[in-house]
C-alpha cells in the first residue's frame, strides 16, 4: 500500500464509519424497542440511555422518550423523572415533556404534571395532542367535568379533520377522549373502539392502544373480548404489567382461580404499579383479609399519595373492621381531589357487596348517586345492589338510568333483559316465603320447596335461636345463564345457589344435568345462609357460613352433603388445603380449580369439630359473637383458642378421623399434584372391577367389602356399594343388593339411577316405605318423570301417608300429562283419602270438565255429592 | 294373519252381511324397507304391538287389520303380505271393494322416507311409493273417512299432497328435510297399547288423542335425553293442505280427527246391547254432552262463578244418567 493509496483508503473508511454510525443507532433503537415489547425492560433501558446521546436527533429523541418509559415500566420513577428532566433541558426537549408529565402524574404530583403537559402543548411537541388529552384528564381527576369535556370535545374535530393523517399515538389520544366523552354520550364508546382499532391498525406495536381497548372491554364487563385482547399481548410479552393486571381482572370476572398470581407477576415487573397494588388490596378485601388489604392500598399510596381509589379501599378496609374514625379519615382523603367523585362510594358499595353486606352496599351506592346522578357507574351499582336485597322497583329505576347512559355495559343489559322475563314467573306466597318460579314449573316445584323450606325454617330457628327477616324470597331459574346474570351479572359463572340474606336464588333442577345436582340440598343450604347471615348482621366470614350450610345439609336428610370427597382427602394429605385461619382463600382465590369445592367440605368439618369439641351450642354462640366482633376475638371468646390453636385442632381432628382413609389412599405431603393415589383402596377397586369383568361375583364381593371397610364414606364414581349391589344382584341376593344400594344413596345425594334401581328392588321385596324413600330422593334430583310420582303416590297411599300422596298427585297434574282427566281424578281420590273432600270435589269436577264421560270420575262425583262435600 | 288371509276375507264378507256394527274401521299397516336389521326389528315390534292392541283392546276385527312388511316370514302369524308397492295397491283395492260409504280406513306407514315435494317417498322393498302415487291409490276411497299416518322420517311433504276433504293426514315430520329416524311411530302406537292417551275417557282412542299423546311423549323423550328435537309432527283434517302442530278442534285442524275413532266397535256394541229401554237415557246423555261441550266453548265469555255452577249442574246430571245407563235402569 502506498502512502497515497493508504490515505485514500483511510479516508474512505472514515467516511463509511461516519455514514454507518447513525444507521447502527437506528438498528439498535429498533432492537431496544423490540426488547421492550418483549418485556426486556432493563436491557432496553440501557440501550435507550446510550442512544439518548445519538448524533441523529430523531433517534436521540425517540430513545430518550423510550428510556423514560422503560424506567417507569419497572417502577423506577425517581430515575425516570430525573432522566426526563435531564432530557427536557436538551435540544428538542419538548418531546420528552409528556413522558415526564406521565411519571409525575403516576406519582400523584398533578400540578407539575400539568405544567409539563401545558409546556408540551404550547411548544408543539410531536405528542402535543397527547399532552392536550392529559390536560383534559387532569381536569377530570380534579372534578372539573365541564372543563374536561371541552378539552375532549376538541378531539372529535381533530379526528374529523385529520382522521387518516393521525399517527397511531394520536389515534390513541382520540380513542381515550371519546371514551371519556362516552360518559355523557354512550354512542361515543363505539367511536372510542373504532379509534382504538385504527390506532392498532396504524401500528400493531402500539401496546398501549391494545391494553386500553382491553380495559374498556373490562369497564363494560365484556370478559371474552377483554380476555382475547390481553391474551394476545401476553403472548408477545408475558411480563407486560398492565396486561397481566387486565388478565387478572378477567379471571376475577370469570370466578376462575389465578388472579392473585397474575397480579404478583405484574408486581414482579413493577412493584410500585399503583393499579396492581390496588387490585391486590381488592383481592385481600374479597378474602376478608382487611389488614393486608390496607397494607397493599397504603403501598399504592406510597407511589400516588392522592389516589382516590387507594383511599377508598383503605376506607373500605376500615369499614369492614368497624374502624369508624379511620373510615371517616380515609373517606375524606378519597374525596380530596374531586369531592363529587363517585369512586369512594361505588368502591365501598362493591366491597360491601362482595363481603355480603348488601344493605350497606345499597346505602353506599345511594350516596354515590346523590353525589353524581349522571354517573352510570353509580346508578348501575345502586340498581344491582337493590336487586340483591329484593328491592325490584328501585333496582329497575336505577338500572334503566344506568343503561340509558351506558347501553354497552354487558352486566346491566343482561340484568335488564332478565328482569324483562319476570312476567313469565309465577309468585307463590306464604307468610314466610315468596317463591318466584317460572310459570312452566311453578306448580310442580313450589309444593316441595314450601314443605322443605318450612321444615328447614323451624329446625334452624330452633337450633340457632334466631329467625331471619321474612318473607324470604326464593328465585328459581330454569337456565344457568339467567341464574348467573341474577347473581353475578354475567352468564356462565359457577355456583348452584346464592343467598343474599333473605333473598335466595338457585338453579331449577331443569337447569342442570340429571345426576349433578340436588335441588333439595341446595335450597336447604341457601336457607341456612339466610340464618347465618341474618344472625351475624352479614358479618360472618364466607368459609364459616358455607361450612354451617353444608353441615346443615347433612343434618337435613341422609345423603345430602354427606359424601366425603376423595379429592378432599388427597388434597389435604398433600398439604394443598388451607388451615382454618386461611380458609377464605380457598373460596376467594383458590390455588387450584377444585379447591373451592373441596373447601366447602373442609369448612363443614370445622363445624363438626367445633360441635364435637365445644358442644352443640358452640356454633350458635360463635354466630352471636360475630354481630360485634371479628373472627380473631370471636374464636378467642367462644372457643378460648387462638387462630393457630384452631388450625392445629382441625388438623389433628382430620388426621385422626380419616387416619384409616389416608393410609388406604396412600397419599402424602411429598406427592406431586398430578400423581394419582396408588394406595390399597385403589388397588382393591381395580381388583374388584377385574373380578366383575371375569364374572366372579363372589370374589368381587369379598374385594369390594374390604374396599368399603377402608373408606366407608366414599360413594363417588367407583363406589364399592354400587359394585357390591350389582354383584349381590347377580348372585340373586336382592335383599343385600338393596342394602348396598341403600347405603350408597345415603352417601351420594345426586345418583338418580341408583335411587330408581333401589326403588325397583324394594318394590320387588315388598318394602313400600323404603321404595317411597328412594323415589323421594330421586325426585329431589330430578322431578320431571311422571312415572316416579305415580309410583311414589301409590306407595304413599298404601302406607297411609295421604298428605304426601296428594303432593305427588299434584305433581303429576303439574307435569301436564296428556291424560289430564285421569291425573285430576287420581288427585281427587288422594284428597278424599287425606280427608279434604272439598278440594277433592273441585278436582273431580276439573277431571270431568276435561272428560265429561269419565265413568270413575262420575262415580266419585256422585259419591262426594251424597256425602255433602261442597266446594 | 297372513296364513288365514284368504279364508278371513271370505268370513269377513259373511259378517259384513250379518250386522251393521261390524267392520267400521279398516286398518292397513305397512312397514317399509328397513336397510338395517335393527330397523327391521324395531319396525316390526312397533307394527305388531299395534296390530295386537287394535284387535284385543280396541275392537277392530282381526280381518280388518292388514299388516304388510318387508319380510313376511319374520312373523307369519301377524304379517299378511310383503310391503311392496304392488301388494299395497292390491290391498287398498280390496279394502275399497269391501268397505262401505262412511266407514273408516286407516293407513299407517312405519319406516324410512326420502326425497321432497310430490316426489316425497316412503321407502318400500322394491320401488318406493311417492306421495303422488299414494294420492292416486287412495282416490277410490273418497266416500269413506280416510286417515293416513305417515310415521316415517322425511314424511312432512306427504301432507299437502294427500290433504283433502273427509281425510285426516298425520306426518311424523313437518318437512322432508327432517330425515333422522323418528320416535313418533313408537309413541303413536303406545297411544293404543298403554293407558294415558284416552283423554276424554270414553274408552276409545281417536286419532286426535293418539296424535296429541305421541307428540307430547316425543317431546318429552327428546327433553329427557337432552337432545334437540329433529321431528315435528303435523296433523291436517280440514283439507287446507297445511298441517297443525297443535291441532285444536275449535279452530281449524282437529275436529275430524277428534271424531275419528280407531276401532271402538265393542263399546258401540255394548251400548246397543242395552236395547231400546235405554234409548231415552242415551238420548239424554247425548244431549247433556252436547250442552257441556257448548258450555265449555262459552267459558271465556262467562263469569267464573256462573260457569262453574252450570258446569257442575250438567256434570252431576250427566253422571246420574250415565250411571242409570250402566245399571240398566229405566228413565
Amino acid at each position: 500500500m502506498t502512502l497515497r493509496s493508504g490515505l485514500t483508503q483511510l479516508m474512505a473508511m472514515a467516511l463509511v464509519a461516519c455514514a454507518a454510525a447513525p444507521q447502527d443507532d437506528a438498528t439498535r433503537l429498533a432492537q431496544a424497542q423490540s426488547q421492550m415489547r418483549r418485556g426486556a425492560y432493563d436491557s432496553a433501558a440501557t440501550i435507550f440511555a446510550e442512544l439518548a446521546g445519538s448524533s441523529d436527533a430523531s433517534i436521540a429523541v425517540a430513545a430518550r422518550r423510550s428510556h423514560v418509559r422503560a424506567l417507569a415500566e419497572r417502577g423506577r420513577y425517581d430515575d425516570a423523572e430525573a432522566a426526563a428532566r435531564r432530557y427536557t433541558a436538551q435540544p428538542r426537549g419538548e418531546n420528552v415533556l409528556v413522558p415526564l408529565g406521565d411519571v409525575l402524574r403516576t406519582r400523584g404530583r398533578l400540578a407539575p404534571a400539568e405544567s409539563a403537559y401545558t409546556l408540551a402543548a404550547s411548544r408543539r411537541a410531536t405528542d402535543s395532542l397527547t399532552a392536550r388529552l392529559r390536560l383534559g384528564e387532569l381536569r377530570l381527576d380534579q372534578g372539573d367535568r365541564a372543563g374536561a369535556r371541552r378539552v375532549f370535545d376538541g378531539f372529535i374535530d381533530v379526528y374529523n379533520t385529520r382522521g387518516e393523517r393521525l399517527t397511531s399515538a394520536e389515534l390513541l389520544a382520540v380513542a381515550r377522549a371519546c371514551r371519556h366523552l362516552g360518559a355523557d354520550d354512550p354512542q361515543l364508546f363505539k367511536d372510542a373502539l373504532r379509534a382504538y382499532d385504527a390506532a392498532i391498525a396504524a401500528d400493531s406495536g402500539n401496546i398501549d392502544a391494545r391494553i386500553e381497548a382491553g380495559e374498556m372491554f373490562l369497564e363494560k364487563y365484556n370478559g371474552p373480548d377483554a380476555r382475547q385482547m390481553f391474551g394476545g399481548i401476553l403472548k408477545e410479552n408475558p411480563s407486560n404489567p398492565r396486561a397481566l393486571l387486565g388478565m387478572a381482572r378477567v379471571l376475577v370476572f370469570d370466578g376462575a382461580p389465578g388472579a392473585d398470581s397474575l397480579v404478583k407477576r405484574s408486581l414482579a415487573v413493577n412493584e410500585r404499579l399503583v393499579d396492581a397494588r390496588l387490585m391486590l388490596a381488592r383481592l385481600r378485601l374479597d378474602s376478608e383479609d382487611y389488614d393486608d388489604a390496607e397494607r397493599e392500598a397504603t403501598r399504592a399510596l406510597e407511589t400516588d399519595p392522592g389516589s382516590p381509589v387507594g383511599h377508598a379501599l383503605i376506607a373500605a378496609s376500615r369499614y369492614m373492621r368497624d374502624d369508624r374514625k379511620g373510615f371517616d379519615e380515609a373517606s375524606r382523603r378519597a374525596l380530596e381531589r374531586d369531592p363529587k367523585s363517585v369512586v369512594l362510594h361505588t368502591t365501598l358499595a362493591e366491597v360491601a357487596s362482595r363481603n355480603r353486606r348488601y344493605q350497606a352496599a345499597v346505602d353506599f351506592a345511594r350516596r354515590a348517586v346523590m353525589l353524581d346522578s349522571s354517573s352510570s357507574l353509580a346508578q348501575g351499582t345502586l340498581g344491582m345492589n337493590a336487586l340483591r336485597i329484593g328491592q325490584f322497583d328501585t333496582a329497575r329505576v336505577h338500572l334503566d338510568r344506568a343503561f340509558a347512559r351506558d347501553p354497552y355495559h354487558v352486566w346491566i343489559k343482561n340484568t335488564l333483559d332478565l328482569l324483562d322475563t319476570f312476567g313469565q314467573y309465577k309468585e307463590t306466597r306464604t307468610k314466610r316465603f315468596h317463591l318466584i318460579i317460572h310459570g312452566r314449573e311453578a306448580d310442580l316445584l313450589a309444593p316441595y320447596l314450601l314443605e322443605l323450606l318450612d321444615e328447614g325454617y323451624e329446625k334452624l330457628a330452633a337450633r340457632y335461636g334466631y329467625e331471619p327477616p321474612t318473607p324470604i324470597r326464593l328465585e328459581v331459574y330454569r337456565s344457568h345463564g339467567d341464574f348467573s346474570v341474577r347473581t353475578v351479572g354475567l352468564p356462565g359463572l359457577g355456583a348452584l345457589g346464592v343467598s343474599f340474606g333473605s333473598v335466595l336464588a338457585m338453579h331449577s333442577p331443569s337447569a342442570r344435568k340429571v345426576g349433578e345436582y340436588n335441588w333439595g340440598s341446595t335450597v336447604w343450604h341457601e336457607l341456612a345462609h339466610a340464618f347465618t347471615l341474618g344472625m351475624t348482621d352479614h358479618r360472618i366470614p364466607r368459609w364459616l357460613s358455607e361450612g354451617i350450610s353444608v353441615r346443615e345439609e347433612r343434618r337435613a336428610r341422609p345423603g345430602w352433603g354427606a359424601d366425603t370427597p376423595l379429592g378432599f382427602l388427597v388434597a389435604y394429605a398433600r398439604g394443598q388445603m388451607p388451615p382454618v385461619s386461611r380458609m377464605n382463600d380457598a373460596f376467594t382465590r383458590p390455588a387450584f380449580p377444585e379447591q373451592t369445592a373441596l373447601a366447602y367440605y373442609q369448612a363443614s368439618l370445622v363445624i363438626e369439630m367445633i360441635e364435637e369439641n365445644f358442644g352443640p351450642r358452640a356454633v350458635a354462640d360463635i354466630l352471636k359473637e360475630y354481630r360485634t366482633n371479628g373472627t380473631g376475638p370471636v374464636i378467642q371468646r367462644t372457643l378460648k383458642a387462638s387462630a393457630q390453636q384452631l388450625d392445629n385442632q382441625l388438623d389433628a381432628y382430620i388426621r385422626k378421623r380419616f387416619a384409616r382413609q389416608f393410609a388406604a389412599l396412600g397419599v402424602g405431603a411429598g406427592d406431586a399434584a398430578d400423581r394419582p393415589p396408588r394406595g390399597e383402596f385403589m388397588s382393591l377397586i381395580a381388583e374388584g372391577r377385574a373380578a366383575v369383568a371375569r364374572g366372579q361375583h363372589a370374589e368381587a364381593i369379598a374385594v369390594f367389602e374390604r374396599a368399603k371397610a377402608l373408606f366407608p364414606e366414599y360413594a363417588e364414581d367407583e363406589s364399592p356399594y354400587r359394585y357390591l349391589a350389582a354383584a349381590y344382584k347377580a348372585t340373586g341376593d336382592l335383599r343385600r343388593a338393596a342394602a348396598e344400594l341403600q347405603a350408597h344413596t345415603l352417601l351420594n345425594e345426586a345418583d338418580y339411577e341408583a335411587n330408581i334401581e333401589l326403588a325397583g328392588m324394594l318394590e320387588q321385596l315388598g318394602d313400600r316405605v323404603g321404595a317411597a324413600a328412594a323415589l323421594e330422593r330421586a325426585i329431589w334430583i330430578s322431578p320431571y318423570e311422571p312415572s316416579l310420582h305415580l309410583r311414589l303416590a301409590e306407595h304413599l297411599s298404601a302406607i297411609g301417608e295421604h298428605k304426601k300422596a296428594v303432593r305427588e298427585r299434584r305433581a303429576i297434574v303439574a307435569l301436564d300429562p296428556v291424560d289430564r282427566a285421569e291425573a285430576r281424578y287420581q288427585l281427587a281420590r288422594a284428597l278424599v283419602d287425606a280427608g279434604d273432600r272439598a278440594s277433592a270435589r273441585r278436582e273431580v269436577l276439573l277431571a270431568l270438565e276435561e272428560a265429561p264421560s269419565f265413568e270413575r270420575a262420575q262415580t266419585l262425583l256422585l259419591e262426594l255429592r251424597r256425602e255433602g262435600g261442597r266446594p | 294373519m297372513k296364513a288365514e288371509y284368504g279364508i278371513r276375507i271370505a268370513v269377513c264378507g259373511l259378517l259384513l252381511a250379518g250386522g251393521a256394527l261390524r267392520a267400521q274401521t279398516h286398518v292397513i299397516i305397512v312397514t317399509g324397507a328397513s336397510g338395517e336389521s335393527k330397523y327391521a326389528a324395531s319396525f316390526h315390534a312397533t307394527a305388531s304391538a299395534l296390530v295386537d292392541a287394535l284387535v284385543t283392546k280396541h275392537g277392530v276385527a282381526d280381518d280388518d287389520v292388514t299388516y304388510l312388511a318387508e319380510d313376511p316370514a319374520r312373523d307369519a302369524k301377524r304379517i299378511d303380505g310383503k310391503s311392496s308397492k304392488a301388494q299395497l295397491t292390491q290391498t287398498i283395492a280390496q279394502v275399497t271393494a269391501r268397505a262401505r260409504a262412511g266407514e273408516r280406513v286407516v293407513l299407517i306407514l312405519i319406516g324410512h322416507g326420502s326425497h321432497a315435494g310430490a316426489d316425497s317417498r316412503f321407502n318400500l322393498p322394491g320401488p318406493d311409493l311417492t306421495a303422488a302415487e299414494m294420492s292416486v291409490m287412495l282416490a277410490p276411497l273418497r266416500s269413506m273417512q280416510v286417515a293416513i299416518v305417515n310415521a316415517a322420517s322425511a314424511s312432512g311433504d306427504f301432507l299437502p299432497v294427500l290433504s283433502g276433504k273427509n281425510r285426516v293426514v298425520i306426518t311424523a315430520t313437518k318437512t322432508s328435510y327432517e330425515r333422522n329416524e323418528t320416535l313418533f311411530p313408537r309413541y303413536f302406537v303406545a297411544a293404543f297399547t298403554t293407558p294415558g292417551a284416552d283423554t276424554d275417557k270414553d274408552e276409545r282412542i281417536s286419532l286426535l288423542e293418539a296424535f296429541t299423546y305421541a307428540k307430547r311423549e316425543v317431546a318429552r323423550a327428546y327433553e329427557t335425553d337432552n337432545r334437540l328435537p329433529t321431528e315435528h309432527a303435523l296433523l291436517d283434517d280440514d283439507g287446507d293442505k297445511r298441517g297443525s302442530p297443535e291441532p285444536d278442534p275449535r279452530a281449524g285442524d282437529g275436529s275430524l280427527a277428534r271424531r275419528f275413532i280407531v276401532g271402538g266397535e265393542r263399546a258401540a256394541a255394548a251400548v246397543a246391547a242395552n236395547g231400546p229401554a235405554a234409548s231415552e237415557l242415551v238420548t239424554r246423555r247425548t244431549r247433556l254432552e252436547t250442552q257441556i261441550d257448548s258450555l265449555r266453548r262459552r267459558k271465556d265469555s262467562m263469569a267464573a262463578d256462573a260457569y262453574e255452577r252450570e258446569l257442575e249442574r250438567l256434570l252431576v246430571e250427566l253422571a246420574q244418567v250415565s250411571q242409570a245407563i250402566r245399571e240398566g235402569r229405566t228413565p
